[in-house]
């Protein structure tokens, strides 16, 4: 196993100041592997990510993205840096056509790097080129989350965070998704996701770990995730798919 | 009926004057739109923005001079050299605004009502700034007679008009043209539509936010000097077309540039067509009523996106 | 002495009008967080509905019913809550700041109707002989003054007793559940909407009242009254005094009255009249840096909030849950 590309210890994170949701989570994730991070409801999951990318305050804890301690820098140094991120709702601009929502994902690299960003994403995803001056909104749910996925990869990073990747999807698309997640991860990408979807992505992931309360509850190989009867009858439970609430 | 026939034969006229009226208030329109959908708050600031783009026109107009008439205009090459120049300023002047108010208050994460109110104190402030500057009284920026040109039967309109027309057009077309095609053009139309998505895919939003503070102060500068030309410049020149600005970015739907320029024109004709029938006391308050009647119809505007 | 005492109560009587203006705005910004831009125009309709009310009748002018004190103040209030019923209700629904622009379109246009409308404004000459409340049981205008003073204390005093009444009770703590919490409010069944105008159209209404005892405090009305600027002399009130609290309502508008009457005064001392309007400029970009020195600076104002609302309550996060 290689060093992690990305590693995080002791982040605490939070919208207000004074209270966080996340209470010093510790996770990493190396090139070609993917991993999931799973746990109830208000776990703090989807902070913890956003905390990684700079959306949400961080006030402790370290975030080394290729040995570069990024906690606390804004989102478009840490993107520049090569942390792309999917986010979970609205995560296309649908005003704009494919190809300018591939531009605005690339929008911080040089002209030459943005027009092979661009190559590789129809190389990637064929349904995108097909309808590249079209406006995003006539993509179907799943169109809709290769673009954000796409876009996310313009800068080419070497981690990629998805929040939920497959919420609201059909399981056929969902399948795809994660195909699509596993070939990124073939190509040396590290991926780090959040799923609602436990089972479908721990099968998938190399590895996971379990937050509850804003804090590191288990990690372990995906497998043995599955496998822990624990684990299984407290986080993961009977398959159930769809969104998390609010 | 005589009568009707003699307002039917007022209305290419009234028509022309609207379209001028409106080409002024769609080029200080789309700096609102912007400012309503980019900036997400309305800016009772910006229609200041116009006046100082015109008396700073004036500055330079007064060391330069309007130069020789160029053809059947009144003014010549310098005036328009003033009015990029005051397009620069202005635009300076709107980005200085910024850092100094309303990226503080963007830093506090404040409402977004409370930029209103900043915007509404700093209108109040700026506006009283050039009574104190230049006086109450008005000025013009050439003292040359020009005389109307009969450009369709029936429609007649001057020569400096013409000028603002075709002006305004190609400043919008090149606009249209940015914002389509640069990437800075893709990521204002990016934040227009989601600030949070924007920022998530490593855009820096403070970068955008403060070009379209500056973008919209330069074209504010022009309406004004336009404005200025039309006849007079006084300080409260901008407040008085506030409401049509507001009308006409709200009508085309904030954000959307051809909204802008569509609403704009509307405006102007829902201004100077119904003084045909009605006391020209009202005028001011066409713009209000459209307005009004927009909201109560189609609140995301002709152009918009319902969110 | 009889002169200072004579200029204080005159000057505490227009504190009062002001205060109970501030106090309709307080109720709509302080607590629901309403932005209206157009105060003056609400003003302005209660003051012209009063006066044409109660005005003795002239054959050249529509109205001039000549109807009791009462009546005209009754007919104010009904008149500023119709117009505010009407922006209300189209835009209330809209975004924060489209209530703005459309409070400041409706002002712009009253102004027009005012100067315009000549058989039922006067137009520029305005409407005059308006009967002023119990005015010839008095041999002065002072007595007349003091004893009008005297009622305006009572008016205001019931007017904040109302307010704080009707905030404590469960109408104003479902209006505080809804801005601290729409979705949360909404999901108890209460439509937002429909509180938020109530509050609207109340706090409009006490504009109407402020105009209605205007004038019937000073005798007359011509559209010169209700320049734009005090809307924002009430919004410094407001501000100044920290909004969401009426007390502090009421002491900004004695602060900010008393700041803008003393500068006044010294500006026509110290400027020469050639110079009035450069003076009268300076007056106002005082007040405006004022006001954005106390939003960048003091946002919760000289008294502050009654009780913190949870700064996160507006907080979006469009990105999905957190």
């Amino acid at each position: 196993m290689s060093a992690p590309l990305l590693s995080s210890r002791g982040v605490v994170a939070g919208y207000v100041p004074g209270l966080p949701i996340v209470h010093g989570v510790s996770a990493h994730v190396a090139a070609g592997e993917v991993v999931t991070i799973i746990g109830p409801n208000g776990a703090g999951k989807s902070t913890f990510l956003k905390a990684l990318v700079g959306l949400v305050p961080t006030t402790d804890g370290t975030v080394l993205l290729r040995d570069r301690d990024v906690a606390g820098l804004p989102t478009s140094e840490i993107v520049a840096a090569g942390l792309g991120f999917v986010p979970q709702t609205g995560n296309v601009f649908t005003t704009l056509t494919i190809h300018e929502n591939l531009t605005v994902g690339g929008h911080t690299v040089s002209r030459a790097a943005l027009a092979r960003g661009v190559e590789r994403a129809y190389a990637m995803f064929p349904a995108l080129a097909a309808k590249r001056n079209e406006r995003a909104r006539v993509l179907s749910g799943g169109q809709r989350q290769m673009l954000a996925i796409a876009r996310a990869l313009m800068t080419d990073p070497a981690v990629l965070l998805l929040d939920e990747p497959t919420a609201g999807l059909s399981p056929k698309v969902v399948g795809e998704v994660f195909a699509d997640l596993r070939q990124l991860a073939t190509s040396g990408v590290a991926v780090l996701m959040v799923e609602q979807n436990a089972r479908a992505a721990l099968r998938l992931s190399d590895r996971g770990y379990v937050l509850a309360e804003g804090r590191n509850r288990f990690e372990g190989q995906a497998a043995d995730l599955l496998a822990d009867r624990a684990v299984a009858e407290a986080f993961i439970g009977v398959r159930h798919g769809g969104a998390e609430g609010h | 009926m005589p009568e009707l026939s003699f307002l039917l034969a007022q209305v290419p006229q009234a028509v022309a004057d609207g379209v001028l009226t409106g080409a002024i208030v769609a080029l200080g329109a789309i700096g609102v739109s912007f400012g309503l959908q980019i900036l997400r708050f309305a800016n009772f600031a910006h229609s200041e923005l116009l006046t100082w783009g015109a008396y700073l026109a004036l500055v330079v107009v007064a060391f330069a001079g309007p130069g020789t008439p160029i053809g059947p205009l009144s003014f010549g090459w310098q005036l328009i050299a003033a009015m990029l120049l005051a397009a620069l300023l202005t635009g300076g002047l709107a980005f200085a605004m910024d850092l100094v108010i309303f990226r503080r208050l963007r830093a506090k994460n404040a409402n977004p009502l409370s930029m209103v109110f900043a915007g509404f104190g700093a209108a109040l402030v700026m506006r009283n700034v050039v009574v104190l500057l230049w006086g109450p009284g008005t000025y013009f920026y050439t003292n040359e007679l020009q005389i109307a040109v009969e450009v369709l039967p029936g429609v007649r309109m001057l020569p400096d008009q013409i000028f603002i027309l075709g002006f305004t057009f190609a400043v919008v077309v090149l606009l249209h043209l940015y914002l389509r095609y640069s990437r800075t053009g893709m990521a204002m139309r990016a934040m227009a539509e989601s600030p949070a998505l924007a920022l998530a895919c490593g855009v820096k939003v403070e970068n955008v936010v403060r070009w379209t503070w500056f973008l919209s102060g330069a074209l504010a500068a022009m309406a004004g000097v336009f404005l200025g030309l039309s006849p007079q410049l006084h300080p409260e020149m901008g407040f008085n077309l506030l409401l049509s600005l507001f009308a006409a970015a709200i009508l085309g739907g904030a954000g959307s540039l051809v909204g802008a320029v569509v609403g704009g024109l509307l405006v102007g004709l829902a201004e100077n067509l119904p003084i045909l029938v009605i006391s020209p006391g009202y005028k001011a308050a066409m713009p209000f009523l459209l307005l009004m009647l927009v909201l109560f119809v189609r609140p995301q505007g002709l152009f918009g996106e319902r969110s | 002495m009889i002169g200072i005492v004579s200029y204080l109560v005159f000057f505490a009587s227009i504190v009062l009008i002001l205060g109970i203006i501030a106090l309709g705005l307080n109720l709509q910004w302080g607590y629901t967080g309403l932005f209206n831009a157009g105060i003056v125009g609400f003003y302005a309709v209660g003051a012209y509905a009063h006066a044409i009310l109660t005005a003795a009748p002239r054959p050249e002018l529509i109205g001039n019913f000549g109807l009791p004190w009462i009546v005209g103040v009754a007919g104010a209030m009904a008149a500023t809550a119709l117009a505010a019923w009407a922006v209300g209700w189209a835009t209330i629904r809209l975004r924060g700041d489209y209530l703005a622009i459309s409070t400041f379109g409706i002002a712009v246009s009253i102004q027009l109707v005012t100067l315009n409308w000549e058989a039922l404004t006067g137009g520029s000459q305005g409407l005059s002989a308006i009967p002023r409340p119990l005015f010839g049981w008095f041999q002065t205008p002072f007595g007349f003054n003091l004893w009008f003073f005297g009622l305006l204390v009572a008016i205001t005093a019931t007017v904040y007793w109302g307010l704080e009444r009707i905030l404590r009770a469960p109408w104003g703590r479902v209006l505080k559940a809804i801005r601290e919490d729409e979705t949360a409010a909404e999901a108890l069944g209460k439509s937002p909407r429909a509180f938020r105008l109530q509050a609207f159209v109340l706090g409009s209404t006490l504009m109407g009242l402020a105009g209605a005892l205007y004038v019937s405090f000073i005798g007359f009305v011509s559209p010169f009254d209700f320049m734009p600027i005090l809307t924002f002399q009430i919004w410094a009130m407001v501000i100044v005094g920290g909004s969401g609290n009426n007390r502090g309502a009421l002491l900004g508008a004695l602060v900010v009255w008393a700041i803008w009457s003393a500068s006044g005064v010294a500006i026509t001392k110290l400027v020469p009249p050639a110079h009035a309007a450069q003076g009268g400029a300076v007056q106002v970009i005082l007040i405006g840096l004022l006001l954005l020195l106390a939003l960048l600076l003091r946002p919760r104002g000289l008294i502050g909030e009654e009780s913190v609302v949870s700064r996160h309550a507006n907080d979006p996060d469009p990105l999905g849950k957190s």
